[in-house]
């Protein structure tokens, strides 16, 4: 099918609700890259009567590129081996590549089948600034998606020093710093204090945080003050999305009392809590666990200035792969072990783990996870602010949203899913009590395109008023809403159209998402004094920026 | 339907190929046409199982293949049921990752039978395998539950990091044998190099040795010795740098 | 003169060199070790295009390798040495164009790769050795040899854990440690996988002792009792002939010295930009080495699975190459086999290639006449810096064959 440079998609129902359009039949035009208010009456028309209409898909949360997922990768060519993507037939003349799929798939296979998905925009949740020229190469072979990632901060000796030294505004001036070289968009904090204690080594007793005042090494330095002076820093900054927040204590049972100190310590500033289901347990170590989510999504919904993903957990294969280490060592030994297991200690800023993990619908604790994710979802009052993950591939691959999709928009299915699992740990969970909430189009929408947008700050997206970027959806209205989102019937990125009748037509490169905030450049001479003492990466060889 | 679906090798492969689609189980609904149109890769090119074999029967789990297979790899990949008899020799791959049924090879094979794909957790998951010849190395490696005997020899790493699951070893075997096994067992009837983290622990006439050769005798028609049933065995527990769960049976004489 | 030069000499990817620049050669090398120095030479390289063995225009070679590579019926990319990770990116698509067998340099390492692709492993980029690590065993290589700067400039530590660290050796036949180690433990060949299995039944609270590892069994004692030990062992292969399960033993051992302390397995690799191999191929395809688009979608038969360039090449499955890279970095088996049939060469060197190539046609070298990206032996990338004019770049030859391929196939 051809792709003129302007169209008038008519007579489709239009998701729109940045715009408050919610299932209007109206006319969407693209001139070019760009949705525009009107066109001339002759101007070409693709007829969506009958179909639905909304902005291409935005991703707040995913691990797709980078020196983590490679690893990841790397470490799957069973998964690899029985998920062959052939080379789709593209009608552009690009060189269509072929890949392999799995919970981590190849870098084109990523491209062609979340743009398959009608998902025109992805983060890269977590990127070590030595590895973010590693990740941009990857994103780069990563085509139609528009990205960016995430640099990790929080666990960064540097950083780490200056809190101590109580210089939080060098430490800003250095959050600038690195979110320009490293060219990324935002400020992930992952575990703070915990991942620096884990690679600092000892024995199993010092290994890891247990809550936001532990000392970190020097007794200045804390989980809290480190978040307060990201937190701070990035809101200062005025970066388009605030600190992204990996809480401590993830996958704990009791968990959820960190989980609300860390909110609370944040009060009244801008930040977003990733994967809340991960960090919504009850219960104590040794002890059942239990939902917790109830107590935790009610302080989200009584605090505007919280945002949250849900990192809902899909039953299947998934792989884990996080900066949060210590977490990993944890599960690769869980269980009597024999799990693969990979940690690569990054130095001087991070770490990596990765453990391949199946959730199984009959495992307590497996089940638990899946309830939690829905619990979130269905007792959320904004879904402007919390918004749609699978923290892919760690609670499932994003092959799965369209499922998830339809568990939030179909109680009976629903019901009849929540019978199939172990109920051993479900006693407490708001699942029992019937939920009766069944997301709405327009909601969905909301958490998968209008929502994650507008929390990144991606004023172009997510929307399809006037000036917004030309990425658009197309879905035949089903009944079953899984085969709905699985199979849409039209996808344009950039006015380009990528899918059509459900097959990939065209494979352009995505456009790369970055920041680049002003700071104080003094802080560079101090940082070339610390790379001169520490670091085995010369300061002038750091970082993404290309070299004369 | 048919009794059996016979298989004979009509056109000798110029490649290596791999035919992962000769599964016992998969014949079980299939005409001979659609046998024969079944995918394979021949030199890493696609091309179908009727270019090199004449496929006669049809609906049957009851398969016979016939001809020097020596350069067909993966054959019983994953099957999960039915009886397979391999008229002569197999490459490579036969039956890696096999959940269930029985493959009986009356030749040799290669590498890594009832073995794993490359990174895979687990090798062999369940059924049987016979080889009446010898095998190449890492036979049974990751094996999870199931059965294997060479009545030949064995080659290096027979039995590496097996998670469960029996093999018994008529002939001799080739160094790391055993190595890196969590549970399961290896029965070599024949002196057999054991990793020097085995520790022994007994010397006795295992009940249950007995019982599975009286089965292998009965069953496959496998020329079991009465000294090898009634025999007497050394144990050996290891690998103690894994779970230490497993054990090697050295028969010791009557 | 052009600073903090990236060096591929080896995997330590020492990017503090200074070029200094004379008369259109290169003079000197600062900071620089003996392999570095000798990998930088005085930079000049030749800058022919022939084809057949005679010159021939850029245009002529390119429509000359096309022809041999759509010509064959079992065609192999081989990505060799001394490229840039953008150029490796393009030799893999030419391969999925091609429906080729793809193999690289990094194969050289494939056991520590399967291993690692069996368990993972604990690993950690190479400051976190010189930061950290209080314990560091050299396990039967003495990195002076083949990563000359490797101890100086990753496993010194700094200031006052510098006084408390020690430094293990770990003599293994004729492959010894570092002659200046700490302590010494040694460990006959015919042992070795066992004295590391040994060692982690100890670390378990098993007892494997036999009186003959006893020297590695307190060896595995003091690294439980170490805050972070570091061990590191070659990838590469040596004179030595390795028990094919020493790799594995060592990626457990190293995980589980996790449970009572911390513990890094670093896998020394050797230079030419091949861990950037293995990363793009990975990215790619999902697959580190030995893929096979001749099916379509990329496929994996490592090891004995007999799609590594080596098998292919001994089973004489292949019939014309395409080589990227510099040809004088090609493993030995894999470039005799290649002097058997038609190749095609695009990289360093070329036109003197010992496979004696139908196309041979000389790029710069990726880090002395080409930028781009690299990566060092801990999967950490790098810049690379061109600090002397050189022939065409390599990734405008290979981007120009891509081309053509992709337009001649229309």
């Amino acid at each position: 099918m051809s792709n003129p440079e302007r169209l008038r998609i008519s007579g489709g129902a239009v998701y729109d609700p940045a715009n408050g359009i919610d299932g209007v039949v109206r006319d969407v035009c693209i001139d070019g890259d760009r949705i525009v208010a009107e066109l001339p009456r002759d101007a070409p028309r693709l007829d969506a009567a009958g179909m639905i209409v909304m902005p291409g898909g935005v991703d707040i949360h995913s691990h797709v590129a980078g020196p983590s997922v490679n690893q990841a990768r790397r470490l799957l060519p069973e998964e690899h081996a029985v998920d062959p993507v052939p080379a789709p037939r593209l009608e552009d003349g690009t060189l269509a590549r072929t890949g392999t799929g799995g919970t981590v798939p190849s870098t084109f296979a990523t491209g062609y089948r979340y743009a398959g998905l009608g998902y025109t925009t992805a983060m890269e949740a977590a990127v070590a600034p030595l590895g973010a020229r590693h990740a941009h190469a990857e994103l780069d072979d990563t085509p139609i998606l528009d990205a960016g990632f995430f640099v990790l901060l929080g666990n960064d000796d540097y950083l780490l020093r200056q809190i101590g030294a109580g210089e939080t505004a060098r430490a800003r001036d250095y959050a600038a710093w690195l979110l320009g070289v490293t060219r990324a968009y935002a400020i992930k904090i992952v575990n703070p204090g915990g991942v620096s204690l884990w690679k600092s080594g000892g024995d199993t007793g010092r290994r890891n945080v247990t809550g936001l005042d532990d000392a970190v090494g020097s007794s200045g330095v804390t989980p809290r003050k480190i978040l307060e002076t990201l937190c701070a820093a990035a809101n200062q900054l005025a970066l388009p999305h605030p600190v992204h927040v990996h809480c401590n204590n993830l996958g704990q049972p009791g968990n959820y009392a960190t989980t609300l100190e860390t909110m609370k310590a944040l009060g009244g500033q801008r930040a977003h809590f990733t994967h809340l289901q991960f960090h919504s347990y009850g219960g104590e170590r040794g002890k059942p666990w239990q939902s917790a989510a109830r107590e935790v999504i009610e302080y989200v919904n009584a605090h505007p200035e919280t945002s949250v993903d849900v990192g809902q957990v899909m039953f299947g294969p998934a792989t884990t792969v996080t900066a949060d280490s210590p977490v990993e060592y944890l599960l690769a030994t869980s269980a009597g072990g024999g799990r693969k297991w990979v940690n690569v200690d990054i130095e001087l800023e991070s770490g990596c783990g990765i453990v391949p993990y199946m959730y199984k619908e009959r495992a307590a604790v497996a089940a638990l996870q899946w309830a939690v994710g829905l619990e979130l979802f269905l007792l959320s009052t904004d879904p402007w602010r919390v918004v749609l993950s699978t923290d892919h591939p760690n609670g499932g691959a994003f092959l799965s949203y369209p499922e998830l999709i339809r568990l939030l928009m179909d109680r009976s299915y629903r019901d009849e899913c929540r019978k199939r699992v172990n109920q051993k740990l479900l006693a407490g969970s708001a699942l029992l009590d019937g939920l009766s909430r069944e997301y709405t189009l327009g909601e969905i929408a909301i958490v998968t395109r209008a929502g994650p947008a507008r929390l990144l700050g991606l004023r172009n997206k997510g929307h399809l008023g006037p000036g917004a970027d030309a990425d658009v959806t197309i879905y035949s209205s089903d009944g079953d809403r899984a085969k709905m989102f699985a199979t849409p019937r039209y996808v344009f990125k950039a006015g380009t159209l990528v899918v059509a009748e459900g097959q990939l037509r065209r494979a352009p490169a995505g456009r790369r998402l970055a920041v680049r905030p002003e700071y104080d450049t003094a802080v560079t001479k101090d940082l070339r004094r610390f790379f001169d003492a520490h670091a085995t990466v010369s300061f002038d060889n750091y970082g993404a920026e290309p070299v004369p | 339907m048919s009794e059996t679906i016979a298989l004979s090798l009509t056109q000798a492969p110029d490649h290596a190929l791999v035919a992962e689609c000769i599964a016992p189980d998969r014949f079980a609904t299939l005409t001979a046409k659609e046998i024969a149109s079944l995918g394979v890769f021949h030199g890493g090119r696609a091309a179908r199982l009727g270019d090199f074999f004449k496929v006669t029967g049809e609906r049957s789990s009851n398969v016979r293949l016939e001809g020097d297979l020596g350069r067909i790899q993966g054959i019983g990949t994953g099957m999960t049921g039915g009886d397979m008899l391999i008229d002569g020799s197999s490459g490579r791959d036969l039956g890696v990752a096999m959940a269930g049924g029985r493959i009986e090879v009356r030749g040799s094979t290669g590498d890594n039978v009832g073995g794993a794909r490359p990174g895979a957790a687990k090798g062999m998951t369940g059924g049987e395998i016979v080889i009446r010849g010898s095998a190449g190395d890492d036979a049974g490696v990751r094996m999870r539950r199931g059965l294997l005997v060479i009545l030949g020899d064995g080659g290096r790493g027979t039995g590496r990091a097996m998670i469960a699951g029996t093999i018994v070893l008529f002939g001799k075997t080739g160094p790391g044998a055993g190595r890196f096994l969590k549970r399961g067992t290896i029965v070599a009837l024949e002196a057999m190099e054991r990793p020097a983290t085995y520790r022994y622990a007994c010397t006795y006439r295992p009940p249950h040795v007995a019982v599975l050769l009286r089965y292998l005798r009965a069953r496959s028609g496998v020329p079991v010795s009465d000294r090898h049933i009634t025999g007497r065995y050394e144990r050996y527990s290891g690998d103690l740098a894994e779970l230490g769960k497993g054990e090697i049976l050295q028969w010791a004489g009557e | 003169m052009t600073e903090h030069v990236t060096c591929l000499g080896c995997g330590c990817a020492c990017d503090d060199i200074a070029v200094v620049v004379k008369r259109g050669r290169i003079a000197e090398a600062s900071n620089a070790c003996t392999l570095g120095a000798a990998w930088f030479g005085d930079g000049v390289v030749p800058a022919e295009i022939r084809v057949d063995g005679r010159a021939a225009t850029l245009e002529r070679a390119i429509g000359k390798a096309v022809e041999l590579l759509t010509g064959a019926a079992r065609p192999l990319v081989y990505i060799a040495g001394d490229v840039s990770c953008e150029v490796q990116r393009e030799a893999v698509a030419i391969g999925d164009h091609l429906h080729a067998a793809v193999d690289t340099l990094a194969a050289t390492a494939a056991g520590a790769v399967l291993a690692g692709q069996r368990r993972g492993r604990a690993t950690a980029t190479l400051g976190e050795i010189r930061e950290h690590a209080d314990l560091v065993v050299f396990w039967g290589v003495d990195p002076g040899e083949r990563y000359p700067r490797f101890i100086a400039r990753y496993a010194t530590a700094p200031g006052d854990l510098g006084k408390t660290r020690t430094v293990v050796a770990v003599d293994v036949g004729a492959s010894r440690g570092p002659k200046d180690a700490g302590l010494r433990v040694a460990i006959a060949p015919s042992d070795e996988v066992d004295a590391i299995g040994a060692m982690r039944a100890t670390v378990a609270g098993r007892d494997a002792s036999a009186a003959r590892f006893a020297s590695a069994v307190d060896l595995a004692r003091r690294m439980m009792q170490a805050r972070y030990t570091a061990i590191v062992a070659d990838g590469e292969s040596g004179p030595e002939a390795i028990d094919p399960d020493r790799a594995e033993a060592l990626v457990a051992l190293g995980q589980a010295l996790n449970g009572p302390a911390r513990c890094t397995l670093c896998t020394l690799r050797a230079g030419g930009n091949r861990s950037g191999a293995d990363a793009v191929l990975t990215w790619q395809t999902g697959f580190p080495f030995a893929v096979d688009f001749a099916g379509g979608p990329p496929r994996y038969r490592p090891a004995g699975g007999g799609g590594s360039a080596e098998a292919l090449l001994a089973d004489h499955e292949i019939d014309a190459a395409l080589v990227i890279g510099a040809p004088v970095t090609i493993p030995g088996p894999v470039g005799e086999a290649l002097d058997r049939i038609p190749v095609a060469v695009i990289g360093p060197r070329a036109s003197t290639s010992a496979v004696r190539p139908v196309v041979a046609i000389d790029t710069g070298v990726a880090g002395i006449h080409e930028g781009g990206t690299a990566f060092r032996m801990d999967d950490v990338p790098l810049p690379l810096r061109a600090s002397l004019e050189g022939p065409r770049a390599a990734l405008d030859v290979v981007r120009a064959l891509r081309d053509k391929l992709v337009h001649g196939a229309r």
